[in-house]
């Protein structure tokens, strides 16, 4: 049940080429990795991260949290647009979470997809959380316009996990 | 005397060129490095053209080629003084690469044109464009059956193409997100790591049937075979482990912690040691399999993305 590929020519490509615009992944991942240092135990720091309803209560860039089921919260933005995340994984020994972007939202974030790991760490003074993750630009093309490139990204994911991690430390420390 | 130290030179030149090295491309640090895995160091790194992502390596014409999906291009360097000799632009998102050991010739996904490319490895010229399903990454070939598989990551299947004619053999429903796959000729076997469903599909290139679904562990990523066809080892990104499966059973027989995010795997060319790119630690793990643990970690240039056997 042979069928014959379909061939393009070189003119068809542009055609080709004009006709894709973002994909949902693309070749250059990018990262995120912030730490912090709460004056708090590690349980009591876990307590608060393993929360996955909860981002909205500590979280300052965060309006509110809907659960659409167990695993799947939808957040929306105080800037406005909700994204939605998937939890992957809530790891009680290691005290670690780990969750990806399910639906994108590029104009609320500029990114097409990621995979994010938040773990907490007994520290000399209390606990340290790390903020790590894999992600790729808003627009996967080859030439993203200034508000989806990787710099886009990187900005919008970095300062979302450092201000994600000092509203934590604020709420750990009142 | 001297015909006699000119001879001998003659002699070493080809193997300039160690059986033992490993090539390593790092796609934020815009490097390519040597791993001398006799001596388990990093014997050289040096600056290529932006953003390399693969590499294949056809060592019976001493060409190394490196993808550069963002520039659309693929450059080709010599696999003795690491020159560049060639770039080819190809437009799109050239990503992974194999070479035809038969013919010269060499497939490329393109990631976002949705197609394979044919290059000609002797006249270094893209020659003809397949299209594919879509958002096409990893690819393999069995160049003694002359079939070529795609991974279509965004169409969750791969696809079976005749490496000599334009046929399409077969489409073949996998895991979601399928992202590498690799070839295990002992037994025909195709094994396709699907990222997003952290799944594992195994398939039998004669009969084109889906055999079986394994769970690897969370996003698995790269995926290789043992030559002896008895393993196949997969890295598995979100778990921070590399996984060993008895390719008869089908079972984990080994699970070994990486560095974090691993990205690719190879063998060592005694089958003793497993090599991971870890993408988001920079560094490489170099792993005893016998022992089943890690027992060095190399640092590498940033954004470390895959790995291939310079023999």
């Amino acid at each position: 049940m042979n069928t014959i590929i379909k061939k393009l020519s070189l003119a068809g490509l542009s055609l080709v080429f004009m006709s894709s615009s973002v994909f949902a992944h693309g070749p250059t991942p990018q990262r995120v990795d912030e730490q912090i240092i709460i004056d708090a135990d590690v349980a009591t720091v876990w307590q608060q991260v393993m929360a996955f309803d909860q981002l909205d209560k500590w979280h300052p860039a965060v309006e509110s949290i809907t659960m659409q089921d167990d695993s799947t919260r939808i957040v929306k933005l105080k800037s406005g647009g909700e994204i939605t995340e998937s939890l992957d994984e809530s790891d009680a020994e290691r005290h670690y979470i780990g969750y990806r972007l399910l639906t994108e939202n590029v104009e609320a974030m500029p990114v097409s997809f990621y995979t994010i790991g938040i773990e907490v760490e007994a520290a000399d003074k209390g606990s340290q959380v790390i903020w790590s993750g894999r992600f790729y630009r808003a627009d996967t093309g080859n030439f993203p316009p200034e508000n989806l490139n990787d710099e886009a990204a990187v900005k919008a994911m970095t300062e979302f996990a450092t201000s994600g991690l000092e509203g934590l430390k604020a709420s750990l420390e009142k | 005397m001297l015909t006699k130290t000119l001879i001998y030179c003659v002699a070493l030149l080809p193997s300039m060129v160690m059986a033992d090295d490993f090539y390593i491309t790092s796609q934020a640090g815009n490097q390519l490095s040597v791993f001398d895995s006799q001596t388990t160091e990093i014997r050289d790194s040096f600056d290529v053209s932006a953003a390399p992502v693969m590499i294949a390596i056809d060592k019976p014409d001493n060409a190394i080629y490196l993808s550069h999906p963002e520039q659309g291009k693929i450059s080709v360097l010599d696999l003795n003084s690491h020159e560049l000799i060639s770039e080819i632009r190809t437009g799109g998102q050239p990503f992974a690469m194999v070479i035809d050991s038969q013919k010269s010739q060499m497939f490329v996904t393109d990631w976002s044109r949705n197609t394979v490319l044919v290059i000609n490895t002797t006249s270094k010229q893209l020659v003809d464009l397949l299209a594919v399903g879509e958002s096409p990454a990893g690819i393999a070939i069995d160049a003694v059956g002359r079939k070529v598989f795609v991974a279509n990551r965004e169409s969750n299947n791969v696809m079976v193409l005749d490496a000599d004619t334009p046929d399409l053999h077969a489409t073949i429903e996998t895991g979601e997100r399928p992202y590498a796959v690799a070839f295990n000729p002992h037994n025909g076997h195709l094994y396709v790591a699907c990222v997003h469903d952290d799944s594992l599909t195994v398939i039998d290139s004669k009969s084109y049937k889906k055999i079986a679904d394994l769970k690897p562990g969370r996003a698995p990523y790269g995926v290789t075979v043992s030559d002896d066809g008895k393993q196949f080892y997969v890295v598995n990104q979100n778990d921070n482990t590399l996984v060993e499966f008895d390719a008869k059973s089908l079972a984990i027989s080994k699970t070994i912690r990486t560095d974090k995010m691993p990205e690719s795997v190879v063998l060592s060319n005694d089958q003793q040691h497993a090599y991971v790119t870890n993408w988001f630690s920079n560094s490489l793990s170099i792993i005893d399999l016998q022992q089943a643990k890690q027992i060095q970690s190399i640092p590498l240039k940033d954004g470390p993305r895959s790995i291939s056997s310079a023999q």
